[in-house]
């Protein structure tokens, strides 16, 4: 999969001179990729993700994705790359609070090769929260809530996994553990990976990072 | 799952209140229509006599007591009347110069006699198909045409003996006797009803069996042309009736009661369809406001099913589906009502003398489609506008 911004730059940024590695530059991010989206808060990470994504319009510039520009890309034809291609752990987790754990990863449009629903709760079971299997998402803390939007996003089959501040509420050992699973479905995928995050340091080998 | 997530946390008042509706609007409408139908179809396929076709006879007055007026025609008047211009054709109706007792003895009623009169009418004059109305001597059955009027009065003597009453369909199963002739050797002739007409108040038999029992056991000297079987030609059947006004003849005004009737009954039921017709569609309104509050209550989870890849198209199904097997069940249920509240208006009707075709209206499955597709196309669509409102945002 490959990724193309050119020029790109948020509407309320476009009266100010930012000094990025990303805002208003020509950047590709290809293949299997693993980008540390680097910023502090309110330069646009989050803007940048739902660019990214189709999400939302308010800049100037173009993104490509596969050599297509994104505002030519047919709503039938984004569900393909949402379903198969992206697979993202929002900063806001977007998990259904009504229904439990397991009925949230049931939500899933599709489940990766070789993994079955079970395979969700031996993931569980390695971040220490399988006891919540059967719980609504709404009675967890919001650390477990995040492990559990991680889970989710690795359940699905991918060629780039976007995770948006995903250990913001993890304590280390937690982090660590999320690292490993994480490591292991990229690697399974042999998939990019762009995380953003408001710390340089992180628990992740040998990304390229890139300043907002 | 995606139901569930939809549909388990909402309140269901609005809902409840919405099918409600529907299922009564549909009831209505149904039941309207049904009736409707048929009012307005009522004696169009049963009536034997053809189009145009009028029986007429002389008023009657008190001058045949005093000798001054004879209620028969002669051949002279009766070639007068086949003169006129508007007039296609004339006959007279011949009828029976000997004994006939009709007995019914069928399971459906209790036993049943009667002195009775047949007549017959040139075979022209009746809708009748030819292989049903031919009768030779050795037949097994006789065909004959019954008139409404004794069906009425069967009917409320079964009324009033809390007997089940007659419709047509029975009725035309019924084992009819016919004893002809002196009562120390009567011939016992089968019959059978083929249909019913409201311009005679005797039984219609074939002219040849007429003939044939006039000659065997009739008197001929008995037998007097007081009735006469007028066909007007198209369109001028209005000059027919001045010319009959004009020489005091009259006919039956049978025809004319059931038109009122049935107008009147028409014109109340169409009221009642339409205001049906708006339930239907005020409850399919709010069912589709019901749609629309549970999709902004769902704003956040179609939101995130679409940002996980789910295709637009997939939860405009899970909508679609759910709102039409609510509705589905609402117009099963509705039917299911319907069909014991024909069978009771059925009744009503019968007992008031009017025997309704008891088939389900074509009409009513007809509303019922055009219903369901109006109402799965208007779900469709402010599905459809929301949701792809929704995709990349």
């Amino acid at each position: 999969m490959h990724f193309k911004f050119q020029q790109l730059c948020p509407h309320v940024f476009q009266h100010q001179k930012l000094k990025s590695t990303i805002w208003n530059q020509v950047i590709e991010i290809k293949d299997d990729d693993k980008v540390l989206i680097h910023a502090i808060s309110g330069t646009g990470k989050t803007s940048f993700i739902y660019y990214l994504l189709g999400l939302r319009k308010d800049y100037t510039g173009t993104i490509f994705i596969d050599h297509k520009k994104l505002s030519e890309i047919e709503v039938e034809e984004f569900t393909q790359i949402r379903k198969h291609k992206i697979s993202t752990v929002f900063q806001d987790l977007q998990l259904f609070e009504n229904l439990s754990v397991r009925e949230n990863i049931l939500l899933l449009p599709e489940i990766a090769q070789g993994y079955q629903i079970e395979d969700a709760k031996i993931m569980l079971d390695v971040l220490d929260i399988s006891d919540k299997w059967e719980q609504p998402v709404k009675t967890l803390s919001f650390g477990q809530k995040q492990r559990v939007a991680i889970i989710r996003a690795l359940m699905k089959p991918f060629e780039f996994l976007i995770c948006d501040e995903p250990f913001s509420h993890l304590d280390e050992q937690n982090t660590l553990k999320c690292t490993k699973l994480i490591e292991k479905r990229l690697k399974e995928e042999n998939a990019g990976f762009i995380l953003l995050a408001l710390q340089e340091e992180c628990t992740f080998e040998k990304l390229k990072i890139l300043e907002l | 799952m995606m139901r569930q997530l939809f549909f388990k946390y909402q309140n269901r008042m609005q809902l409840g209140l919405a099918l409600v509706g529907t299922f009564l609007g549909l009831f209505f409408l149904f039941t309207s229509l049904h009736f409707l139908h048929k009012i307005y179809s009522y004696g169009e396929n049963s009536e034997m006599l053809s189009k145009n076709t009028i029986v007429i006879q002389k008023k009657v007055t008190s001058g045949p007591l005093l000798g001054l007026n004879n209620p028969e025609y002669s051949n002279e008047q009766i070639n007068e009347i086949r003169s006129m211009d508007f007039v296609e054709s004339c006959d007279p109706i011949r009828s029976n110069t000997f004994d006939v007792v009709l007995s019914i003895d069928d399971p459906l009623i209790p036993a049943f006699n009667s002195n009775i009169y047949v007549q017959s009418v040139h075979k022209d004059y009746l809708d009748v198909k030819t292989d049903h109305w031919g009768w030779v001597e050795g037949s097994k059955t006789l065909p004959i045409i019954m008139p409404r009027d004794f069906l009425m009065m069967m009917n409320n003597f079964l009324s009033a003996s809390n007997i089940p009453q007659l419709s047509d369909d029975l009725v035309l199963d019924l084992k009819i006797d016919l004893n002809i002739g002196p009562r120390n050797y009567r011939e016992t002739i089968h019959a059978r009803i083929v249909g019913f007409t409201n311009e005679l108040s005797s039984i219609l038999v074939p002219e040849y069996f007429l003939n044939w029992a006039n000659q065997k056991y009739g008197e001929k000297e008995k037998e007097v042309i007081s009735q006469l079987v007028v066909k007007s030609k198209d369109g001028q059947f209005g000059l027919l009736e001045n010319y009959l006004e004009e020489n005091e003849f009259e006919s039956k005004k049978s025809q004319l009661l059931i038109a009122k009737l049935k107008s009147t009954l028409g014109v109340l039921l169409t009221i009642i369809s339409a205001i049906s017709l708006l339930a239907v569609f005020l409850s399919m309104l709010v069912l589709i406001q019901y749609l629309q509050l549970i999709m902004t209550k769902n704003d956040y989870e179609i939101r995130t099913l679409l940002r996980l890849g789910h295709a637009p198209n997939q939860l405009i199904k899970v909508f679609l589906r759910y709102f039409m097997s609510l509705f589905s069940v609402v117009a099963v249920l509705s039917l299911l009502l319907f069909i014991p509240a024909k069978y009771y208006l059925q009744q009503v009707f019968i007992s008031n003398g009017i025997s309704l075709d008891s088939s389900l209206s074509i009409y009513l499955f007809l509303v019922m489609i055009l219903v369901f597709i109006v109402f799965a196309l208007s779900i469709w669509l402010s599905t459809k506008k929301r949701i792809y409102k929704t995709v990349n945002t």
